[in-house]
């Protein structure tokens, strides 16, 4: 804290009180100068500080995107096994449902009956007509274009 | 004010506490060795920590990798295995026939249990529907592994582990489901616990329909999740590939419920109807009956599960008639236009040969081809037989393919039975006897195909069975090689015999199976059952019926075979011929086939 105050003190033009010049004008330590050395390692400083940011932010982004691109791999995968199972079971409770009629229908009592050709109705496929032309209609603007239609 | 009165004193202006840092105050030796040590302290102290950090750093990375990755892989890779199932087989129209379905078998450890085992048998009980005390007994046998209930549903299962109960763990597995269930049971065939194919199609394409999952290592986050990055390509291998037949499941059902009601009016031992299409060998159906259901194949005799149609021979009997014509046309022997006199009764090398009603009808006297066919006159096709020689005759037997299989690809076929050619060639016997076919037998499968090389011009052609391998919408991905169809008589003979074989069934012993409106051909057949200590049995027989339709344009045969009926009135005619006719109005029905009169 020493440091830095006298480091600020320096920067500032030193105010001595009227009293104290009479003991004799010390030399200040001249801080103005910063070495080079430590203006180098200031900006390595900054920059990294910079570089470290950014890729923080970075990773937590892309982190960010790999988490959400999991969750929604997952999602779509349960989404995939439940209407693969709801496939399944349709497809079987269907068939075992037709089964079930089928068996139903054999039954006696239920007073069906195989089907015979004496129950089809075949009939001769009509004759192929030309399909009716279409006269157009005529348009209210060709009757009097002239006239005022409204009002 | 200290700083004030301190000037007045005259003492150099020292500032112990620098409130105001601007007015610069010169740092004796002292304040600036104390900050200059804490300052040192304070860097001593960060460079400690951090080397104490990278020696930790070095201790987790390096030393302790080993145990620490295994620690992690532990908790966080599991085996995946995706449900892939068996493939579906589906009829031609897309009935399913076998479809997998996942159960889940439920284990119990009560070792681990937090809670009493009354307290989870009563949860159970209800889930399970069992009785709680039955639940309870399972629980107290073991302290580990107690396998509580097998074949689980996917929605119970659901249910018991949103209980998330510690102790109780399912396990997944696949079950064969056969919606149809008994009815095309001889085709399909059924599976066994250990998923292998052993009857039908379920054995034979066992390879096609097989398919296996691999296991898949993949790590899982802290909440459950998958962490898809680390799966191979093509891990979710959705191909909806199913086995498609040439069965067609309603004509299977008439077929089957015209073969039970005539099994049951005659009380006969069994059953079997194939029907097959000409053109390709495409069976349409194929009932043996009795038959099993496969979804409990356990609790069956397992004398059941082969399809006799295909395993068990027997002796045609006049049904083989229309071949033996055939043969004598092709060879050259007969004429279409030849007459025979049908004397009713003969000896033939010591052995008497009659017609079967020779007692009411006697001596027919001059008769031709059709009308031979028409009265299934024995007498009459034994001088047909006789216009060839026997080696020349046997040859032909050979040449039809008896002695081997129809070379389907259905599984379990029997190879038909030929007496060796010197015994068939060393009296006029043994000729005279096929000549009515008896003294050859074969299967229902065979006689079949005989048939159908009739009806489509004179070609032997395998029956088969599958189609292939379809994708859901259509497309073929795999089809079976199909042996080259192998031509043995011309189209003008199979013309001449198929004209005879619809005079059958105007005029002649087939009437019972004509139909009002369409020309249908076939043939009668009742043959005596072989002994198997030699001769034949006096009171057992073996009816059959070979339909052909429509004989405008010939395409389906259709063989029904019923074995040991019971009755005095038990024909081919009576017995067998209302079957073809039930499965023939069918196909009409089905194909919506105009009548051609």
């Amino acid at each position: 804290m020493d440091s830095i105050s006298r480091g600020k003190s320096a920067l500032t033009p030193a105010v001595f009180p009227l009293r104290s010049r009479s003991r004799g004008i010390q030399q200040l330590p001249n801080s103005q100068v910063i070495p080079p050395w430590l203006r180098s390692l200031v900006k390595v400083q900054r920059f990294s500080s910079i570089a470290a940011l950014s890729l923080t932010a970075a990773v937590l982004a892309v982190y960010g995107q790999v988490v959400y691109a999991q969750h929604l791999w997952n999602q779509e995968y349960r989404k995939l096994e439940t209407l693969q199972r709801h496939e399944r079971q349709l497809t079987t409770a269907n068939e075992g449902l037709k089964d079930q009629l089928a068996k139903q229908a054999e039954n006696p009592k239920m007073n069906l009956a195989l089907p015979t050709p004496a129950n089809n109705i075949f009939m001769p496929p009509a004759p192929l007509r030309p399909s009716p032309t279409v006269a157009p209609t005529p348009t209210q603007l060709e009757l009097a274009p002239d006239t005022v239609i409204g009002y | 004010m200290k700083v004030q009165r301190k000037r007045a004193s005259k003492q150099p202006l020292v500032t112990s506490k620098p409130v105001d840092p601007s007015p610069a105050r010169l740092g004796k030796s002292l304040p600036v060795k104390a900050s200059a040590m804490r300052l040192l302290s304070v860097w001593a102290v960060l460079t400690a920590s951090t080397l104490g950090l990278g020696v930790n750093l070095y201790r987790l990375q390096v030393t302790q990798t080993s145990t620490l990755k295994q620690w992690a892989q532990e908790q966080q890779m599991i085996y995946l295995r995706p449900f892939i199932p068996r493939r579906p087989i589906v009829d031609r129209n897309g009935a399913v026939l076998a479809i997998d379905q996942p159960v889940y078998i439920l284990y119990a450890h009560p070792k681990l249990f937090k809670v009493s085992k009354s307290v989870i048998a009563a949860k159970l009980a209800p889930v399970l529907n069992r009785p709680i005390a039955s639940v309870l007994k399972q629980l107290d046998q073991r302290e580990t592994g107690i396998q509580v209930e097998y074949a689980l549903s996917e929605d119970i299962a659901n249910r018991i582990l949103d209980w998330q109960m510690d102790g109780l763990e399912l396990i997944r597995n696949q079950q064969r489901v056969y919606p149809q269930k008994d009815l095309a049971a001889d085709v399909v065939g059924y599976v066994n616990s250990d998923r292998q194919g052993q009857a039908g199609v379920e054995y034979s394409q066992q390879s096609h329909l097989e398919r296996t999952a691999q296991s898949i290592q993949i790590s899982r986050t802290g909440s459950g999740a998958l962490m898809p990055e680390q799966l191979p390509g093509g891990f979710l291998n959705v191909d909806n590939l199913r086995l498609q037949l040439t069965l067609d499941t309603r004509l299977q059902r008439t077929a089957r419920f015209a073969l039970k009601r005539q099994l049951k009016q005659f009380k006969a031992k069994r059953g079997s109807v194939i029907v097959m299409d000409a053109k390709d060998g495409a069976i349409l159906a194929l009932a043996a009956e009795p038959s099993y259901d496969p979804n409990y194949f356990y609790k069956y005799d397992p004398g059941l599960f082969k399809n006799w149609a295909l395993t068990d021979l027997y002796e045609p009997g006049s049904t083989f008639k229309p071949i033996n014509v055939a043969i004598a046309l092709e060879a050259g022997a007969i004429k279409p236009n030849s007459v025979f006199n049908d004397v009713g009764q003969l000896q033939i090398g010591g052995w008497p040969i009659g017609n079967y009603d020779y007692s009411t009808r006697g001596s027919r006297g001059l008769l031709t081809l059709s009308q031979i066919l028409q009265y299934s006159s024995n007498v009459g096709m034994v001088r047909i037989v006789q216009q060839m020689k026997p080696e020349v005759y046997y040859g032909w037997l050979e040449r039809l393919g008896l002695g081997q299989t129809t070379g389907s690809d259905l599984p379990f076929e029997s190879a038909s039975q030929l007496k060796t050619q010197e015994q068939f060639t060393q009296g006029p016997i043994e000729p005279a006897t096929a000549s009515f076919g008896q003294g050859l037998s074969l299967t229902p499968l065979q006689v079949t195909q005989l048939h159908a090389a009739l009806v489509n011009g004179g070609q032997l052609i395998s029956p088969r069975i599958v189609r292939g391998l379809f994708s859901s919408d259509g497309q073929l991905h795999w089809q079976p090689k199909q042996p080259a169809p192998r031509r043995i008589f011309s189209p003008k003979t199979t013309q001449a015999v198929l004209s005879m074989m619809e005079d059958v069934v105007s005029k002649g012993t087939g009437k019972p199976a004509k139909i009002p409106g369409y020309r249908v051909g076939g043939k009668t057949g009742t043959a005596q059952k072989a002994n198997p200590n030699g001769g034949y049995m006096s009171n057992a027989k073996i009816t059959s019926f070979v339909g052909i339709f429509p004989m405008q344009a010939p395409r389906y045969v259709v063989l029904a075979v019923i074995d040991e009926p019971q009755g005095d009135n038990a024909f081919g005619s009576t017995v067998t011929a209302p079957i073809v006719k039930a499965v023939i109005e069918s196909l009409i029905t089905m194909d919506a086939l105009p009548p051609s009169q």
